[in-house]
């Protein structure tokens, strides 16, 4: 195709748009909202992921060590449980780092600080924190850590306390993240189904333009042109105004999220102003992507005159 | 111009629409295609404009051969040629200006030939004042002579009516006759209208070749509507 025949299809296409404004506004609110469906659902998926892991990370086993026990002893253990394949860190605090922790966290209690002075030795046992990299995986370490093995150093081993909640929640993960997956993939196939029919119908009102348009002698490409410049048109303004709809909805809920979690790390909207250049681009390229496809499937059936 | 030989045409469940029929048209020639409905006058304007092909027979226009031609082809045949239909076939979203260009603009035509010819051919047909209106906008008159105008933009050789009065009273269809008359005696575009319309046929006085249920039953210099 010439270059001006191309840029009177574009042209065209624009012209189009404005002069059908009503129908072209229909469509896009459709895909407005299609497009913030989809953005919604991944959006949700990165939050609850997030909020997972951030539980998954106050999850861990400590393991209190005996009196009695060397530190040699002690080191030997952490070796040995460092090198499962479950673990993903272990922290090791001796009795003295313990008792300067403790005396941290009460120098502004009188009381405690007293009657830690009238103890003749340190009563703050060491100890052992493990982090597990999955949290089913608690389940097996505990069980590792009481056999009989290292029943002569350890004391106590603080898990089952915690065992009914760690269970729940690695339920719970895993329910969510398939919930997530199937309601998501369907969600998506409904959203891409609706956006498409949509532009067809809209092409299909004017099937008998692309009639009149062959019998007066313009090919295929110079009548197409125009109606795929129409849907990447729609893709554009819908990319744009949901990624506006999607940045001020991310700011204005965020604090409510961090308070919710009580965390200060957790970023939804960091996530979102860190990848604001990437997000706007996939955005919109999916729309524009999704209208050029709709308008040129659309099209071509109506072509075969 | 136009040379068609032994031409049939037959739908599927074996209705006959053209039966046989032979023609030789000139150039610079009017042709009034008489009959009744049904009678295969239609049929024969689309195998002209490669709408549909025919059964068996061929098809000569200007130098094609319609009945062989490859669709990739087709867009490049129909910029020769000019049709005007009984439903107008305008396009809505378009005004009558740019409905006149686009004729012009699907064989990638410079923009200064476009303004040079757009009035030309609107002035012709009497619509100077209209060019900046759509199409819902004009009465059913008017929207035959941007029609009428836009198949004659590019300056074709041959140009095709199909009923273009079928949808006017008997004035504004006499009104069409004669641009078309005029047509073929200032441009000397050979011109093929197909109607049933005694009256415009009588007012031509030109070639009539009547059809009658595919077949070709007349064919008169200066005829008369006679069925």
């Amino acid at each position: 195709m010439k270059v001006r025949s191309f840029s009177r299809a574009i042209k065209f296409g624009l012209l189009d748009f404005g002069r059908n404004i009503w129908l072209s506004l229909g469509t896009l609110a459709i895909m407005v909202l299609t497009l913030f469906t989809i953005s919604l659902l991944v959006f949700l998926n990165i939050l609850g992921n997030e909020a997972i892991q951030e539980f998954q990370e106050k999850v861990s086993i400590s393991v209190y060590f005996k009196s009695t026990s060397k530190e040699g002893q002690i080191k030997k253990l952490e070796k040995e449980v460092s090198s499962w394949t479950q673990i993903k860190e272990t922290t090791y605090i001796s009795k003295e780092e313990a008792l300067l922790s403790f005396q941290e966290k009460h120098k502004e209690d009188p009381l405690i600080m007293a009657s830690l002075k009238e103890l003749e030795e340190n009563p703050l046992k060491a100890s052992l924190t493990i982090v597990a990299h999955f949290p089913e995986q608690y389940v097996q370490i505990a069980e590792r850590l009481e056999s009989k093995h290292y029943q002569s150093i350890i004391d106590e081993i603080n898990f089952r306390d915690n065992r009914s909640i760690i269970d729940r929640l690695s339920n719970i993960t895993r329910t969510i993240k398939r919930i997530g997956v199937i309601t998501g993939s369907i969600l998506c196939a409904v959203a891409i189904l609706v956006v498409f029919n949509t532009i067809r119908l809209t092409i299909y009102t004017q099937r008998k333009e692309i009639g009149i348009m062959k019998l007066v002698g313009a090919t295929n490409q110079f009548i197409q042109l125009p109606y795929i410049i129409e849907g990447a048109l729609y893709g554009l303004f819908a990319g744009v105004i949901n990624f506006g709809i999607l940045y001020y909805l991310v700011r204005y809920i965020s604090p409510k999220i961090y308070t919710f979690f009580e965390s200060q790390v957790s970023g939804l909207f960091n996530y979102f102003t860190v990848n604001l250049a990437l997000i706007l681009a996939i955005e919109v390229g999916f729309a524009i992507f999704l209208g050029i496809m709709s308008s040129f499937i659309a099209t071509r059936k109506y072509l075969k005159v | 111009m136009i040379k068609l030989t032994n031409i049939s045409k037959i739908y599927p469940k074996n209705i006959v629409a053209l039966d046989n029929v032979s023609l030789h048209i000139k150039p610079q020639e009017f042709v009034c295609l008489a009959g009744q409905s049904g009678a295969g006058k239609s049929t024969l304007i689309r195998l002209l404009t490669a709408e549909e092909r025919p059964t068996q027979g061929k098809i000569k226009v200007l130098g094609w051969d319609v009945d062989l031609i490859k669709p990739r082809h087709i867009p490049l045949f129909r910029r020769k040629i000019g049709i005007v239909f009984q439903d107008f076939k305008l396009l809505p979203r378009k005004t009558v200006w740019e409905n006149v260009a686009y004729a012009l603009m699907v064989s990638d035509t410079p923009d200064k030939e476009i303004e040079r010819m757009v009035p030309k051919v609107l002035e012709m047909v009497g619509l100077s004042r209209k060019q900046q209106q759509f199409p819902n906008e004009l009465s059913a008159g008017e929207q035959q002579r941007v029609s009428i105008a836009r198949a004659l933009a590019h300056e074709p050789k041959l140009l095709l009516a199909d009923e273009p009065t079928g949808n006017l009273d008997l004035i504004r269809a006499l009104e069409i006759t004669d641009i078309l008359k005029r047509i073929n005696k200032i441009l000397g575009t050979t011109i093929i209208l197909a109607t049933h319309n005694k009256d415009v046929v009588n007012r031509l006085r030109k070639r009539v070749i009547t059809l009658d249920n595919g077949v070709v039953i007349r064919d008169q210099e200066k005829g008369r509507y006679v069925i």
